[in-house]
């Protein structure tokens, strides 16, 4: 055994989707979440991994297209790249898309640091009609270049030894530029020797990049320029310098820069890329012909979204039923065979009621995570951005703030509220994750599937459930159209997105991600679920009920529960939710629910069970609903309506008081709109629905 | 010359010039859309947003973004 006596810490950087996390995955044995869609990854993530006696840190990066930075998951991207130096630079580039890749190289290439070109997706080059030559691209990139296919795990040994030869520098890389042409580098050279008066305090910010970004008009870059010491001088210089060469080229400065990085990189491509068949009919384009198609996008995005719901409520119908019979016959065991007192309520309300309603619900949810899965693996996410781009116009918002809302569908708001990273205009970005938490998430799944469940036919769960989900995408939208107008005026900004290739999801990769996001929700129902349900299992039953004598059980039990703790919370709110048709229960369940949406079901469940005093006749939750007079199928929908809009839940909450650059006023506005809108639209359906004698 | 959006599926035309926001600028020269680009229209129906592929890749361009785009045909 060989001690570790090396660390390497290395940066995957490349463009959006071009495997980068699949390839980190492998090589640090992380499970990262991945997918066919651009932005996945918008935060970086480091994994550890030792090789030889090296130990090696590799920090997967955000997907960017340069080092200029228009959104904030490019910034996270740069700022690794810039300021946290690593030894080396992995760069992924997506072979069968090898030119326009390469353009974020030539940035790269003008750092001070080691890089190895990861060639990926090798297997893909021969289907887009050409031939890479490996052994010329290195010549003419001057750095080592290692073919590698993510999904296959192939080249990650190669990559290794390339990564541990380049730092003990056996392998040397020449650093090079792409050709400006003279009249840009005569500018250049002009900024470059006046940085280098101050390069003390460029706090080692590698001068070369800086300089070209000062010439490119890189706000970022400029805003630093600034405070130097010479900043007056230096920002002069720049804008003299970009008139120069605005003047000479009849082009601003940053488009003649682009234009050359383009022109160097098309040589590198046609020395090193051989065409072997003439441009061929690409099957992605043709399949969107039909996917993308004015009249038919609309219909078939509506018709993936309905064969989800009905995929899932289908299947997993039976396999729900079973797993309520089996909790049943849990605390039934519980109830026959403890002692009666408050260890067996504890068991048998507290955890088997609270829990126990939540996991009844999980293979709903993994057939859900299934379903979705393909959906995000096969390429149609970012067919469902495009293809709600021209209704969300008329909301003001774009096509491209679609996929946080999908995200948050796929499983969570959290990531979902990170995924408006990729966007580029902040007001978009602060739009979006305010209309983001407003889509069913995997949490609250199960309040849905209960509700429909218990008041509902049976053969309209898909319906109903796919109505929700349409709802929410309404809802959504018309709050951002009301922020839009009233709070965030101005333009909408530009929708630009690559559209991957589609790609056949393999069954493994289905399982794979189903079973990670399934196994989260159970560990999320085993801890914090089960946590907060005993602490609301305690909430109703202390302090105890001491009087009642001649009462029935019954009569006593619902007394024990209305004064205690959670009771006197509940009766206190009572007379605000009392329009929307919903008593104390209910307030108590969707205030828990903020801590999180699944507590929703388990307070329902906990409360329902303390109420059953015949330790025999144990029913489901959705049993006690149906058989419980106060409710009907008005009262559920309100009941609904109200969950779906209402507070996020408080993880979701943090995270967008972070991502809104710590902002308390967006934050306590956030809380405001979502609670007024919830009760607004409530109290509407259930009024509306009285009056119109559905109140029954 | 003419905006982008009047190209026709199928049609194959040469960047001109950009007439729009800086940011958006960046982000188009980022993704490969700069004057002298050869960029083929995949699918353009009209309204709404198209598809075009640059350099290999498949781009969906918003419309107000493809409106401020000038070609010319090749």
């Amino acid at each position: 055994m060989t001690a570790i006596n090396k660390k390497i810490l290395v940066a995957l950087a490349g463009n959006p989707n071009s495997g980068k996390s699949t390839i980190f995955n492998h090589l640090t044995g992380s499970r990262q979440h991945v997918g066919n869609y651009p932005g996945v990854t918008v935060e970086k993530k480091e994994g550890k991994a030792k090789y030889k006696n090296y130990e090696i840190t590799f920090v997967d990066l955000p997907g960017t297209y340069s080092l200029s930075a228009n959104s904030e998951d490019e910034i996270v991207a740069r700022d690794f790249i810039i300021k946290d130096k690593p030894d080396i630079i992995v760069h992924i580039v997506d072979a069968s898309n090898l030119e326009r890749n390469l353009y974020l190289y030539t940035q790269l290439a003008e750092l001070d640091v080691p890089i190895v070109l990861a060639l990926n997706m090798t297997d893909m080059v021969a289907a887009k009609g050409y031939s890479i030559d490996y052994e010329e691209l290195e010549k003419l990139i001057k750095k080592p270049v290692v073919a590698t296919i993510g999904h296959k795990n192939i080249g990650m040994e190669k990559l290794r030894e390339v990564i541990v030869a380049l730092y003990e520098k056996e392998l040397t890389v020449e650093k090079i530029r792409a050709d400006y042409g003279e009249e840009i580098e005569l500018e250049y050279q002009k900024i470059i020797k006046m940085l280098r008066q101050c390069q003390a305090e460029l706090n080692g910010y590698p001068m070369e990049w800086f300089a070209m970004k000062l010439l490119e008009k890189d706000l970022s870059a400029l805003n630093m320029a600034k405070n130097l010491s010479l900043g007056e001088a230096i920002i002069k210089q720049v804008e003299e310098s970009r008139k120069h060469l605005s003047q000479h080229f009849g082009d601003e400065a940053e488009v003649m820069i682009a234009d050359r990085r383009y022109g160097f990189v098309s040589g590198i491509f046609n020395q090193a890329v051989k065409q072997t068949v003439e441009e061929r009919h690409d099957v992605s384009d043709r399949i969107d012909k039909f996917i993308l198609n004015r009249f038919l996008g609309l219909p078939i995005f509506a018709f993936v979204m309905y064969s989800i719901f009905k995929f899932t409520f289908t299947f997993s119908e039976p396999v729900v039923g079973w797993f309520e019979s089996f909790f049943e016959w849990v605390a039934g065991i519980a109830s026959s065979s403890l002692p009666e007192g408050l260890f067996l309520s504890f068991v048998v309300d507290g955890i088997i009621g609270g829990i126990g309603g939540v996991l009844g619900f999980f293979p709903l949810v993994l057939f859900m995570f299934f379903a979705i899965a393909f959906f995000e693996d096969s390429g149609y996410m970012a067919r469902a951005a495009f293809v709600m781009d021209r209704i969300m116009h008329k909301f003001g918002l774009h096509g491209k703030s679609f996929l946080p809302m999908m995200i948050s569908t796929n499983g969570c708001a959290v990531p979902g509220i990170m995924a408006t990273r990729t966007l580029d205009s902040k007001k978009d970005r602060l739009i979006t994750m305010m209309v983001t938490p407003f889509m069913i998430c995997g949490a609250k799944l199960p309040i849905f599937a209960l509700f429909i469940g218990a008041f509902f036919p049976k053969e309209h769960g898909a319906n109903l459930m796919f109505l929700m989900y349409a709802l929410s995408i309404v809802i959504a939208f018309a709050s951002a159209w009301i922020l839009k107008s009233f709070v965030f005026k101005g333009e909408t900004a530009h929708f630009v997105m690559e559209l991957p290739p589609y790609r056949v999801p393999t069954i493994q990769g289905l399982l794979l991600k189903m079973w990670e996001r399934g196994w989260l929700y159970i560990k999320k129902a085993g801890t914090i679920i089960l946590l907060i349900s005993i602490l609301i299992w305690a909430g109703f039953t202390f302090p105890k009920f001491d009087g009642g004598e001649g009462l029935n059980e019954e009569a006593v039990a619902a007394l024990q529960m209305e004064q205690s703790f959670a009771g006197r919370v509940g009766k206190f709110v009572e007379p605000a939710v009392k329009p929307l048709g919903m008593d104390w229960r209910s307030g108590v369940a969707l205030m828990a629910g903020i801590a999180a949406k699944e507590v929703v079901v388990s307070t329902l469940g906990t409360v329902y069970s303390l109420g059953e005093v015949d330790p025999e006749e144990t029913e489901s939750l959705r049993e006690s609903l149906q058989h419980d007079p106060t409710w009907n199928p008005l009262k559920a929908l309100s009941f609904l309506m109200f969950s779906l809009i209402y507070l996020p839940c408080f993880v979701a909450m943090a995270v967008f008081y972070r991502e809104s650059g710590s902002s308390w006023k967006w934050t306590s506005f956030l809380i405001f709109w979502t609670t007024v809108m919830a009760w607004v639209i409530s109290f509407g359906v259930y009024q509306g629905g009285t009056i119109l004698g559905f109140g029954g | 010359m003419m905006r982008l959006t009047g190209i026709k599926t199928g049609e194959k035309v040469v960047i001109l010039s950009f007439d729009g926001g800086r940011g958006a600028e960046k982000r188009l020269l980022d993704m490969g859309l700069i004057p002298g680009e050869i960029l083929k229209v995949i699918n353009n129906s009209g309204i709404g947003p198209l598809t075009v592929n640059v350099k290999g890749s498949r781009l969906a361009l918003g419309h107000g973004l493809a409106h401020k785009l000038f070609v010319k045909e090749v």
